[in-house]
């Protein structure tokens, strides 16, 4: 009993505030506290209508996307060859792509801007990605470590054993095991892009990224839109995630109907 | 030995791990559709020498030819030979019907044809039923079947097996025993087998290949290599055995024989040079002693009876000599047999025949 109540106040301490966000952001007035003063749409209207904001919006979108990817293709190559180094390589390379999460962001982006400017890379979209992706890569890294660390690399010579070369084992056996992780560790790569903040500060140059565009909104006014846009990007975000599910379920029903009709 | 039957010829094989001698002077012939087990202790070198044969390694010296064709630098998914693994590594993946479709999926052969294949297999190892489960929703005994099932389907020369039945509990293991059996029968694929199990081995194979430190100990029937074995190894790690410590001495006659602290007299079969004065172990196997003399047991010695361990249709009795030196004997149920009883003496009788004579190990 004491189990569960222990359980529901955790939960209600991680939920509700995202209930009180998404409740005030269709509030009908300006303030953001209760009594709640009725329902309206107005503050999704005024986002729609903020050109900055929408901008703001597409660019966050696009360096989350390509970052995701980018850090996807990369981590998973890492990852993979991390898996056959041995002894001492494998330990340096675990500590060299694993570290950054440790280093304070103000650190990174120092870095950063120092190392970008000496090679003459002028700021923009790109050194935001390029930023992200070293963010993201030790995230991508852990979650490969611990998968990869239950990867029984007999399943590789399995496969070799009947009959398969390196590359349709890859496609047939390594990838569909690791897909799980990687999909998952794209989705927190997207989410860690779509609100960094600290470095993005230090290389995005004249762009404008979503959290960035919050704060100096924040530095003005505290405005309800802010709960609209959290709101936009919460239903976004389980959107993601209800539709990745959804693809994997459907492509078991596709493979067995085929499988009847051979 | 012929070559015209032969499947596998391994001629003075050698593997080396950085320094370490993994195997060294194999040589072993595989006729087509026998049964032949790889048997030692664990690092005696028998998933090495089927690591090689099935191409995950290559040797370091020697010549390893499959089908009549060399071997060296042909990779495994090259090879007419499929492998049973240790732990199976189906793939958690797929299910049962595309775990054993996937050899043939590799090899891009017409669905209808896969179909009828995986089907017929999925029969034979009686898993029709399950065919849409996947490898976590089945008990280990099925998982053993589905191995078996995605190996054959491919119809190799050769089925390797790396201790295939280890992860099952004992009564899964005889039955599957049988299983394999009936399908090798089914099949007539030539299995090899590794195990460190000395009653799988002897249930299945038609020729045991005994392995230890890297070298073939033995190479014969069960029958025979249990009847005689070569060396004190041999005897000891195939079946139970009674070994007494002897000094080698001329026989009356002349011939060569040994004789115990207690005075005991042991003549039988010398597999290994002795000469006299050497220390040497006479080995008696439990169930060759017996409690009546007769025209074939007619070597003895005083002996008493102390313990009992009864396991139902059979019990072993421990015995100790007048130096004190304990041995055991195996009788069948329903056997008369003397008393347990630490002060009476009786006779134990055996036949030269079922004696071997083996130098005594220097360690």
């Amino acid at each position: 009993m004491i189990l569960r109540i222990f359980v529901a106040l955790v939960i209600s301490f991680l939920v509700a505030p995202l209930l009180i966000i998404v409740l005030f952001s269709f509030h009908a007035t300006a303030s953001l506290s209760f009594p709640f003063q009725g329902l309206s749409l107005r503050w999704y209207a005024a986002l729609f209508e903020d050109a900055q904001l929408g901008d703001a919006m597409l660019t966050s979108l696009l360096v989350a996307l390509v970052t995701a990817v980018a850090t996807l293709v990369l981590g998973m190559c890492a990852s993979l060859a991390w898996l056959r180094l041995g002894g001492r390589a494998r330990a340096a390379v675990e500590a060299v792509t694993i570290t950054p999460i440790a280093l304070p962001g103000l650190f990174i982006g120092v870095s950063l801007l120092i190392a970008l400017a000496l090679f003459q890379v002028s700021l923009g979209k790109v050194t935001i990605i390029i930023a992200h992706i070293v963010i993201s890569m030790p995230i991508v890294m852990i979650a490969m470590r611990a998968r990869l660390a239950l990867f029984d690399t007999m399943l590789e010579e399995a496969s070799r054993d009947l009959g398969a070369n390196s590359l349709y084992t890859f496609r047939k056996v390594t990838l569909p095991l690791i897909m799980p992780t990687l999909v998952s560790a794209a989705v927190l790569t997207f989410a860690i892009s779509l609100d960094e903040f600290i470095v993005t500060g230090f290389v995005s140059g004249t762009e404008t990224t979503l959290p960035m565009f919050i704060w100096s909104m924040m530095r003005r006014t505290v405005t309800p839109m802010i709960n609209a846009i959290s709101t936009v990007i919460l239903i976004a975000t389980l959107a993601i995630l209800l539709i990745s599910s959804h693809i994997e379920r459907t492509r078991r029903a596709q493979s067995l109907r085929a499988r009847e009709s051979e | 030995m012929t070559t015209a039957d032969s499947i596998i010829s391994i001629a003075n094989v050698g593997k080396k791990f950085g320094t370490y001698q993994a195997l060294h002077g194999i040589d072993l012939e595989v006729r087509k559709g026998e049964i032949v087990t790889l048997l030692g202790p664990s690092g005696c070198g028998k998933t090495t020498l089927m690591r090689l044969i099935a191409g995950f390694e290559d040797v370091t010296s020697g010549n390893l030819r499959i089908g009549g064709k060399d071997m060296v630098g042909v990779p495994p998914e090259k090879r007419p030979i499929n492998m049973v693994f240790q732990r199976y590594a189906l793939f958690p993946h797929l299910d049962v019907y595309e775990n054993v479709a996937y050899g043939l999926r590799v090899r891009r052969l017409p669905a209808a044809e896969i179909e009828s294949k995986v089907r017929r297999m999925l029969d034979i190892v009686q898993l029709s039923q399950l065919s849409q489960r996947y490898i976590n929703e089945l008990s280990g005994g099925q998982c053993q079947r589905v191995a078996l099932a995605r190996a054959l389907v491919n119809e190799p020369q050769v089925l390797l097996m790396d201790e295939p039945l280890a992860a099952l509990d004992l009564k899964i293991r005889q039955t599957m025993l049988e299983e394999m059996k009936r399908i090798h029968a089914a099949t007539g694929t030539t299995f090899i087998y590794v195990t460190h199990d000395q009653d799988e081995a002897m249930i299945l194979s038609d020729r045991i290949v005994l392995l230890n430190k890297g070298e073939v100990v033995q190479i014969d029937e069960p029958h025979q290599m249990y009847a005689e074995p070569k060396s004190l190894f041999a005897a000891k790690f195939l079946g139970e055995t009674n070994l007494f410590p002897v000094r080698m001495v001329a026989m009356a006659d002349g011939s060569s024989g040994s004789v115990h602290a207690t005075g005991a007299v042991f003549t039988g079969k010398q597999p290994q040079p002795l000469k006299e004065g050497d220390s040497a172990l006479a080995s008696i196997r439990p169930e060759a002693l017996y409690f009546a003399a007769s025209e074939r047991h007619r070597q003895s010695f005083k002996a008493r009876i102390t313990d009992e361990l009864f396991i139902g249709s059979r019990s072993f009795l421990t015995a100790q000599l007048t130096n004190g030196d304990r041995f055991r004997i195996q009788i069948q149920r329903g056997t008369a047999c003397p008393p347990v009883s630490p002060e009476a003496q009786v006779d134990v009788f055996w036949s030269p025949e079922d004696v071997s004579i083996y130098p005594a190990a220097l360690t």
